[in-house]
Parts: C-alpha cells; sequence; structure tokens
C-alpha cells in the first residue's frame, strides 16, 4: 500500500519534473535594479528618437529580437505580445520598444519580421534599431549578451523583458515565455503601484507554487499547487482503501 | 501604550482567569457533590460558545483591517531594494554607488519608504527596530522572491534591522543600521 | 485499584515510556544550555548553540509525538487490536531514525533547525553527508510513522466503519452504535497525521531530487510543506494526549465522558481546521496569497473553539464537586490541560496577522509553545506513562513526593514560559545564539530568569523521573 502510494508520487514529482525542463540560464535581475539606462539614439525609420523619451512620460517595457532569428526570437514575440494583449495599456501606462540588436538590420526588415511574429500595426510598439555603439552600451547596461553561431547569419542569444522607469532599470523577466501575469506586475511596479510581492526570474526551479490569473488574480491550478491536494488525495487513498476496500463487510 | 505590551497584558489577564477558574474547580472537588451531573453545565457552555464566537468574530474583523499587505496604491516617496545574505543586509539607497560619494545617505522621516526585500541564498527576515529596541515591521526574505514592506518612519533616530528567520551559525550578527532624520 | 486484563502492550510501553522519559531529560538539559549561552554564561561553547537547537527541536517534537502516540495504543487496547509487529517496529525504526539524526547533528554538526528550512541544509558550514544523513533519518521516522499510523487505522477499520468512528451517527441525532470519544479524537488526528506525513515525504523527495540534480526548488513551495508538516505533527501530538485525557481522566472522577453531537462535530471541525492553521507561520511572507494569510488567521481562531468548549470546558465540568482522587497522574493531566488553555491564548494572539507583524520569530514563539509542552502535553503524557506504571506494577496510586514535585514544575515551568513570553514582549529575537547588539540588549536578562527557573524544572523533572524508574523497575518485574 505504501509503497504503492510511494510510486504513485514519485510518478507524479517526475511528470511535473520533466515539464519544467529548458529553463535559460538565469540572469541576476538585482545586479541591474535601480541601474540607470544610457539615453541611446533609437533609428525608427522615420525619425531618430531618444531613448529618454520613451521613459518620460511613461514606463518602459524594452525587448530585444533581430530580424534574420530563426530560433526563439518570434515564439517570444509572440507570447509577449499576446501577454502585452491580455493586460493591454501599450502608449497609456507604458511605451513597448522592440530593439534590434543586429548592427546589419535595417529598420523596414525588423518591422516585417515583427509584423511576421504576430505584431500587430495597432498595437503600438515602438520599433527601432540603433548603432553598434549605443547597442553595446544598452546591452551591457541591461545584461543583455548575444554571440554568433559558427559563420551563419545566427545569433546566441537570451531572451528578456527589461522595465524601465525613470531612466532606471526597475525589473527584469527572464524566462521563454512572457507570462502575463509576470508583465502585468512588472508594469504595476514600473508605475509606483503597491504589489505585495514577485518572484524573481526563474532560477531551474522544480515547481512554482502559486501562479495568478493576471486577469482575476484567482490562483491557477498548476502542477506546484497540485502538490498542496497531494496530502488530501492520499488520506483518501488511505481511507478508502482500509475503510471501504479491506473491511467491506463491516461496511 | 506600545503595541507589544498591550498584547502581553491582554494575555496575562486571560491567562490568570484560566488559572483562577482552573483553581476554583480544583478546590470545589473538597467538598464532593455527586449529586451534580456534567449535563447541567451544558447550558452554560452554550453560552461560553456564543460568546467566544462573538468575541473571535469582532476581533477578526478589526484586526483584517491591519493587514500589512497594504493595498493602498500611494506612491512611495522612496524605494529601497535590499539584499539579505549570509550574514548581513546590502541596502541600496537610490542614487549612491556602491563606492560610495561620501555623503552618507539616510532615509527621510515621516515619508512613506518601499523596501524591496529579497535574499541571495537562504531565507532571512528583515525586521525593522525603533531606536528604543522595538520591532516596528518586518518582512520575510525569500530566495526566488521579492516582498515588498512599506513603512512610514514618524520618529527620527538610528533603527536597526535584524534577521528574524534563523539562517546559519552567525544568524546572530546579520545586522544593519539605517538614519532616519 | 481496579483490576484489567493485562494489555498486550505493557511490554512496548514501558520500553516507549523509558525511552521518552531519558531522551526528555537529554532533550531538556540542551534547552538549558541553549538559555546558558544565551545569558553570555558559556560564552567558549557558543558554536554548539545551534545544533544543540536543532537537536532539541527536533527531539522535543519527535518524543511527545511518539509518547502521545504510544500512550494511544496502549488505552486503544480496550477497544480495538494494532498489531503488536507493527508496535514494535516503529518502535525500533524511530529509534534507528533518532541515531541516525544524532550522528548528523553530533559528528557531522548539522545545524540547519528541526524544521530545516530549504535552502538553508544545502548552504550551511555542515558537510553534505551530514545533510544527507539528517534527512534520511527524518525519512526512517517518516515511513516507521506512516506504518504505525496506518496501522491503528487498520485496527479502528475492523472495529468500526469510517462514519461510526468520526462519530456521524451523533451528529444524525442518533444514539447507536456507541463510540468512545477517544476513538473519535485518535481517529481524526491520526487521518491528519497522514496529511503530515505525506508532506514530510514530499518535502523528502524534493530534496532529494535537488541533490540528484540539477533543479531548484522553489523557496516558497517548500517552506509551505515544511510548516504544514511541522506545524501539523506537533498540533496533532496534543490532541492526541487530549484524547488520552477523554478515556483515562474518568477513571479518577468516577464521571464518564461521553460522546455526543457536540463532541463529534467539534472533534470532525478540528480535523478540518488543523490543516489550514499552518498558514500562520507564512504571515510574513508576502509571497503567499492574501486569501492564504485571512484563511490561516480564520483557522487559527475558530480551531480555538472546540478546544475551548469542548476539551478545557469538558475537562472542568466532569471534576467540579467530582470525588476526584487527586495524585500526580491526576494532577499533572488536570493542570495540562490548564497549560494547554494558557498556551492557547499566546498562540491566538499571535495567530493575529497584525499582531504577527511585531511578534513573528520574537521569543513570543517558543513561548507560547513551550507553555503547550511544558505545561500541556508533557504535564498530560507525564501524569498519563506515571498512571501505565501504576497501573502494571499494581501500586498503590498515592505517592507522599507528588507535592514537591507538582510545586517545583508548575514554579520553574511557569516562570521558564513567562522569561520567554516577557522577552517576546521586548522583541527578543528567537534562535540566537546570543544578543550582542544594543536594541535586544534586555534578551541576557531574560535568558538568565529563564535559566533559574529552567533549573528548577529541570529538578522536578529529574524528580518525577526518580519516583517513575522506581514504578518502572516494579512495572518490568511485575511483567517478567
Amino acid at each position: 500500500m505504501i509503497t504503492g502510494f510511494t510510486v504513485i508520487l514519485m510518478g507524479g514529482v517526475s511528470f511535473c519534473y520533466s515539464q519544467a525542463n529548458g529553463t535559460p540560464p538565469p540572469l541576476d535581475e538585482d545586479l541591474f535594479l535601480y541601474k540607470p539606462v544610457p539615453d541611446i539614439l533609437i533609428d525608427t525609420g522615420k525619425t531618430k528618437i531618444q531613448l529618454s523619451s520613451l521613459w518620460q512620460e511613461r514606463p518602459l517595457l524594452l525587448a530585444y529580437v533581430y530580424a534574420e532569428c530563426k530560433g526563439r526570437c518570434s515564439p517570444y514575440l509572440l507570447s509577449f505580445s499576446n501577454a502585452v494583449n491580455t493586460i493591454g495599456g501599450v502608449n497609456r501606462d507604458y511605451n513597448v520598444l522592440i530593439l534590434s540588436f543586429d548592427t546589419t538590420d535595417n529598420i523596414s526588415r525588423v518591422r516585417a519580421f515583427c509584423r511576421m511574429a504576430g505584431i500587430d500595426r495597432n498595437q503600438k510598439f515602438i520599433i527601432g534599431t540603433t548603432n553598434a555603439v549605443d547597442l553595446k552600451k544598452i546591452t551591457n547596461a541591461t545584461g543583455f549578451w548575444y554571440k554568433q553561431i559558427g559563420n551563419s547569419n545566427q545569433l546566441d542569444h537570451p531572451v528578456q523583458i527589461t522595465g524601465i522607469a525613470n531612466g532606471q532599470i526597475r525589473r527584469i523577466i527572464t524566462g521563454d515565455e512572457v507570462a502575463a501575469q509576470r508583465l502585468n506586475e512588472a508594469v504595476q511596479i514600473l508605475s509606483g503601484y503597491f504589489v505585495r510581492s514577485y518572484p524573481m526570474s526563474s532560477k531551474n526551479i522544480l515547481f512554482r507554487c502559486f501562479e495568478t490569473d493576471p486577469e482575476t488574480g484567482a490562483v491557477k491550478i498548476t502542477a506546484g499547487a497540485m502538490i498542496f491536494f497531494v496530502p488530501a488525495m492520499g488520506i483518501l487513498v488511505i481511507i478508502f482503501y482500509l475503510f471501504y476496500f479491506k473491511n467491506k463487510k463491516t461496511v | 501604550m506600545q503595541s507589544q505590551k498591550l498584547y502581553l497584558t491582554i494575555f496575562l489577564l486571560i491567562g490568570l482567569l484560566i488559572v483562577l477558574t482552573f483553581r476554583y474547580i480544583s478546590r470545589s472537588t473538597k467538598n464532593p457533590n455527586p449529586e451534580w451531573v456534567v449535563k447541567k453545565a451544558y447550558k452554560f457552555r452554550g453560552i461560553l460558545f456564543y460568546v467566544q464566537m462573538i468575541v473571535l468574530f469582532v476581533l477578526l474583523f478589526f484586526t483584517f483591517s491591519m493587514l500589512p499587505y497594504s493595498k493602498s496604491n500611494e506612491t512611495p516617496n522612496l524605494v529601497i531594494p535590499v539584499d539579505a545574505m549570509m550574514f548581513s543586509f546590502d541596502i541600496k539607497y537610490p542614487g549612491t554607488d556602491s563606492a560610495g560619494t561620501g555623503q552618507k545617505p539616510y532615509i527621510p522621516v515621516n515619508q512613506l519608504i518601499e523596501f524591496r526585500v529579497s535574499s541571495k541564498d537562504v531565507n532571512h527576515d528583515f525586521a525593522i527596530y525603533s531606536p528604543k529596541g522595538d520591532i516596528i515591521a518586518q518582512v520575510q526574505a525569500m530566495p526566488g522572491y521579492v516582498n515588498v514592506l512599506r513603512v512610514k518612519f514618524t520618529e527620527p533616530g538610528v533603527y536597526s534591522a535584524l534577521c528574524l528567520e534563523y539562517c546559519g551559525m552567525a544568524h546572530q550578527i546579520m545586522k544593519t543600521e539605517m538614519e532616519v532624520k | 485499584m481496579e483490576t484489567k486484563s493485562k494489555n498486550i502492550f505493557s511490554s512496548i510501553t514501558l520500553w516507549w515510556m523509558l525511552t521518552v522519559i531519558i531522551l526528555f531529560i537529554v532533550l531538556a538539559f540542551l534547552g538549558l544550555f541553549m538559555r546558558t549561552e544565551q545569558a553570555n554564561l558559556l560564552p567558549g561553547l557558543q558554536e554548539y548553540f545551534y545544533s544543540a537547537m536543532t537537536l532539541h527541536g527536533i527531539g522535543m517534537a519527535g518524543i511527545w509525538y511518539v509518547g502521545s502516540m504510544a500512550g494511544v495504543i496502549y488505552v486503544s487496547a480496550k477497544y480495538i487490536s494494532p498489531s503488536k509487529k507493527v508496535q514494535n517496529f516503529s518502535y525500533i525504526t524511530s529509534v534507528l531514525g533518532i541515531v541516525v539524526i544524532l550522528i548528523s547533528v553530533v559528528i557531522g554538526k548539522f545545524a540547519a533547525g528541526w524544521y530545516f528550512l530549504y535552502p538553508l541544509p544545502f548552504k550551511g558550514t555542515w558537510p553534505m553527508w551530514s545533510t544527507v544523513a539528517f534527512l534520511l533519518g527524518i525519512t526512517i521516522l517518516g515511513v516507521s510513522w506512516l506504518v504505525w499510523n496506518f496501522d491503528y487505522l487498520r485496527a479502528v477499520s475492523e472495529k468500526y466503519k469510517l462514519h461510526h468512528a468520526l462519530g456521524w451517527q451523533y451528529i444524525s441525532g442518533k444514539e447507536e452504535p456507541v463510540t468512545p470519544p477517544f476513538i473519535t479524537i485518535t481517529t481524526t488526528s491520526v487521518i491528519a497525521c497522514f496529511a503530515a506525513l505525506i508532506s514530510a515525504v514530499i518535502l523528502i523527495i524534493f530534496y532529494f531530487t535537488e541533490i540528484g540534480t540539477e533543479k531548484m526548488n522553489d523557496a516558497l513551495l517548500m517552506k509551505n510543506l515544511t510548516f504544514f508538516f511541522g506545524h501539523l505533527i506537533v498540533n496533532l501530538s496534543m490532541y492526541l494526549g487530549v484524547g488520552i485525557v477523554y478515556d483515562v481522566f474518568p477513571e479518577y472522577t468516577g464521571r464518564y465522558w461521553k460522546n455526543n453531537r457536540a463532541v463529534s462535530i467539534a472533534w470532525n471541525f478540528v480535523l478540518l481546521l488543523v490543516l489550514f492553521a499552518y498558514f500562520h507561520h507564512l504571515y510574513m511572507d508576502f509571497a503567499q496569497p492574501v486569501w492564504m494569510q485571512y484563511a490561516g488567521q480564520i483557522a487559527s481562531y475558530t480551531s480555538s473553539i472546540p478546544a475551548a468548549i469542548m476539551s478545557i470546558f469538558g475537562t472542568l465540568a466532569i471534576v467540579y464537586k467530582s470525588n476526584i482522587k487527586w495524585n500526580l497522574s491526576s494532577s499533572f493531566m488536570f493542570l495540562g490541560i490548564m497549560g494547554w488553555a494558557i498556551g492557547g491564548i499566546g498562540a491566538v494572539i499571535d495567530s493575529t496577522v497584525a499582531v504577527n507583524t511585531v511578534f513573528h520569530n520574537t521569543l513570543w514563539v517558543p513561548a507560547h509553545f513551550h507553555t503547550y509542552m511544558i505545561a500541556g502535553l508533557v504535564m498530560i503524557i507525564m501524569g498519563y506513562f506515571f498512571h501505565v506504571v501504576l497501573e502494571i506494577s499494581e501500586s498503590n496510586r498515592n505517592e507522599r513526593t507528588s507535592q514537591i514535585i507538582l510545586g517545583l514544575y508548575l514554579i520553574g515551568g511557569y516562570g521558564f514560559v513567562m522569561a520567554f513570553y516577557m522577552a517576546g514582549a521586548d522583541s527578543i529575537p528567537r534562535r540566537y545564539s546570543s544578543y550582542g547588539w544594543d536594541v535586544i540588549s534586555k534578551g541576557p536578562f531574560w535568558a538568565e530568569m529563564g535559566l533559574f527557573f529552567g533549573l528548577l524544572l529541570f529538578l522536578a523533572i529529574l524528580l518525577y523521573f526518580i519516583v517513575f524508574f522506581n514504578k518502572w523497575k516494579k512495572a518490568y518485574h511485575t511483567l517478567q
């Protein structure tokens, strides 16, 4: 009985465990918090603007992509754009800048790439490129890196959303997907609202216990939350086994 | 009265009441009365039940308005990240570099301060002690999470922060000071 | 003295009792050592403080759990038939688990606290093997106690239907069949105990997963599991002890505790509430969803209602103007219920979120649970153990030294916990090996006070042991 139970438990653990695989190498957000962001020049195609103009009125969310990416940029942009659609408020509560980190990119190609990845024109995202010197400044300041893979035109790089308010980094969201909940917290933090607590970049974590729905605020049933039900289910299994299965006659 | 002493007084009064009750009951056995049956106490038990329910629910109602998880969206005057680690606190006053610019950073009095507390290694706790040595607020510092504590210091002075979650062999030396002026 | 057919668990219970009392003395000594360190009276030995704290904590939580459980098994022989083999198995494996933990702490210098809060076991100054050994010791105890609980519930299931064991017939207004309150209380407690042990198993699996792979665990999830398990096991020890009082106390008062609707509702209610009370350990973890914090305070508050209305009030009612025979056993059990009530007040105060902001992890916390234990459960079990050795050895129930033991115990015990309460109200932190800072400069004074009363208490425990061991030997020879 107990062995059986342990087996079920181990099975459950390995099941949830396999789901958590594939997390990217962690970035220590703390090292960058409250560090100033360099006021670089952004080329949006029509005009050249200072980065500071984007954080003047409202906070700024910054994502990095490059147009030739055949890897994680497109799915990442899609999840980012979905998260933004879920929480709403672009150009009202915050600005979004998609910045190319490939200096050979030209703006129209980056635009086309974003469009293919699912970014809509009415989403009011700002899409831009910058020069090599400025790119180095901003990536250094925000903990972002990239390197060429062999002789190909492909670049190896992490994915992250950098949250900037008043010219300082206030939050960096890492992870292969942008969860709307994380993005929502980040926007609240950037806007100075009270957020009781938020998890830092996932660092190779087995399970998270609580994830909440950004729209309703309700706790979602994730693998981590399910663990709380295991003791209760264990009790039920034992009771049913003893009182209704093993000693059927007495019932 | 300072809140800790108030709670202590409540505890001592109720504790005394319990001791006196038990004493009264044990004394009653000196003159036993076998005629007295436990059922006679049921009515009194019913009253006690309702009294306890009412007292607890009134207390629940009042204390729920005093939770430290403030929902207020008042913008804090100052946001200070705090990193706890074995066995120190790194208070990152905004605008100061780790190199230090000469002027000692301080916390302004009567302003809303937001501490963003996290931990670099194990669980710690960031407990703020007034200059007189009373805890005024605290929050756990948990690795992987940033917990946000909002405090308004109403009196100037040198406040201390101690770690209140056992974090290893030098847990008791983990302390930092903050000047409020 | 009434004669009974010989209890089949007499022999194993004797061994349980002796083991518990001897370990109690050793662990109490470690407690005194800790207070001595905090009073700065033995500055050279400070490095052993946290190891002593770890051993004291796990040991006390463990022995009073097995003490209560062993007592429950002995009483239960009146109603049901747990397996004798399982009793022996649990005894041997529990001792083995204790030995492994001892090796980890004494030789390996493991000092992560009895609740080994993740990820501290991996980040300490002690070697990795001692962490593994500690976790292994916990695993052995977990398996041992799972089997023990499983067998107890099996024995219940052979005699009672589930709804009868839980007393639901009374709730629906029937008086038949009769279920002793002891069975209802222990069944609900044992069921809840499964939840505690299963969460301990999950916790241990997560630890070993982290040792075996590159994965890390979520600190919040681990903390929830830790306190669910830790809070429950200590809380349930108390309930098992109360179950014993329900059954044994009537032998002294001549009035019987009958099961009825109120008793059944109360204990079924407790089974549910006790699962949520642990939330109050995480009030200062703002990452925990707020509804859990509300639920924690509600569960902690409401779980005091059945305790006060049924068990504490019930004890008073059963004693009032009764023909009770006061001796060491009945006095200890009666006063144990009083200590439970007083500790409960300390607990309810601290389970208020707003209060917890200033009391969390100060000495107020050990104050309330030491009241529960020293003045509550320990008194109940010590009283009950004495009752059992007298019963087995067929001795007279009057013991001349009992007044002295009782007096010393009460003065020592309450003085000892008061030093904790006062220090808690002075914001003195718990789990500090010394109080070197100005802001907590009252710490050493309260430690001295605690030490003084602690020594009186220790003396009372030693006197108890002498009297107890005397009867124990007699009981042992009676069985041969």
